[in-house]
């Protein structure tokens, strides 16, 4: 069984998530990829 | 084996750290590709320049080149890092969580995107490259581009070139109960495989493209997008900026629906 750990940072916000759920940390990972990369092509554009 | 995948953004951190070596390669390209997607074009064209000159890296950057060519033509510099670390002990996954800080070698840092803001200092790094070959690469940021790729294919015994040589077979495995006819169907199935497997929720042309090579297809143009569109098996993402390069897409419902009932 693999463990996973995911951590987010952003300013004084800090975030940490513990699975061995490879699917449901998977998902998170993309969606918060996307977010920000999102908010990068936002920011690039403006 | 415990893998630790760390991106860096201004204030913002980002920490992966798994056991799972399939997982880490997986986010890591796809991190490498996303962050690829929002770079200014200097740095790609640098980035590239210098990673075609390395065989052993072309291979793994051809992956990665449908998106190379869709840069954002803004200037704007972001700095970021990306740690990629490997521990080689063989402790228990807890104790090495605990234990990281002190075990864990020194992490190699990529600054995805180097502090080259101005044109002159573009055109130096160029001839420095140019100048050395492969041996010799501009100093700080794109030298540990190469380091974190090179300590990436050490780092796993498959290896990128080996990941490539699978890779090309992905989309054909994804697709083996598929029977795709015509040029919709293949963008279709391109589509749903960048969707549900690779995991990006908007898509280029190009990316379309690279995937349906991959199946042997010819290139998807224009005309067949639209019919998709018309079709609402994909749409176009907004571009509320206005200043997007390249359209994007994105599979509907429809399009899901017909991938998974019609193909």
């Amino acid at each position: 069984m693999h463990e996973y750990s995911f951590k987010m940072k952003k300013g004084e916000i800090e975030i940490e998530l513990k699975s061995d759920d490879s699917k449901f940390i998977e998902e998170q990972l993309n969606k918060w990829r996307n977010d920000f990369t999102k908010e990068l092509n936002v920011k690039d554009s403006s | 084996m415990l893998y630790t995948f760390t991106f860096k953004q201004n204030n913002i951190e980002m920490e992966f750290t798994t056991t799972d070596k399939d997982m880490i390669d997986r986010e890591f390209e796809r991190w490498l590709i996303s962050l690829y997607n929002v770079q200014s074009p200097c740095k790609h064209e640098l980035l590239q320049d210098i990673v075609e000159n390395k065989s052993e890296f072309s291979e793994f950057i051809n992956e990665v080149n449908p998106v190379f060519n869709e840069v954002n033509e803004t200037e704007q510099i972001q700095e970021s890092e990306i740690t990629v670390i490997t521990d080689e002990n063989q402790q228990t996954e807890n104790e090495k969580i605990e234990q990281d800080s002190e075990q864990l070698p020194l992490p190699l840092v990529l600054n995805i995107m180097p502090d080259i803001n101005e044109q002159e200092q573009y055109d130096e790094a160029r001839k420095e490259v140019f100048a050395h070959g492969a041996k010799k690469m501009p100093s700080g940021a794109v030298t540990d581009f190469l380091e974190v790729l090179q300590e990436r294919i050490k780092s796993t015994k498959a290896g990128a070139i080996q990941e490539k040589s699978d890779g090309n077979h992905k989309i054909n495995s994804f697709l083996i109960d598929k029977n795709p006819q015509t040029q919709i169907d293949y963008l279709i199935c391109a589509a749903y495989y960048l969707f549900e497997r690779e995991k990006f929720d908007r898509f280029s042309l190009k990316q379309i493209n690279y995937e349906v090579s991959k199946l042997g297809q010819k290139s998807v143009d224009h005309s067949v997008i639209q019919q998709a569109v018309s079709k609402k098996y994909i749409k176009v993402v907004p571009d509320f900026t206005g200043m997007a390069d390249f359209t994007e897409y994105t599979i509907t419902e429809e399009g899901e629906e017909y991938f998974i009932s019609e193909l």
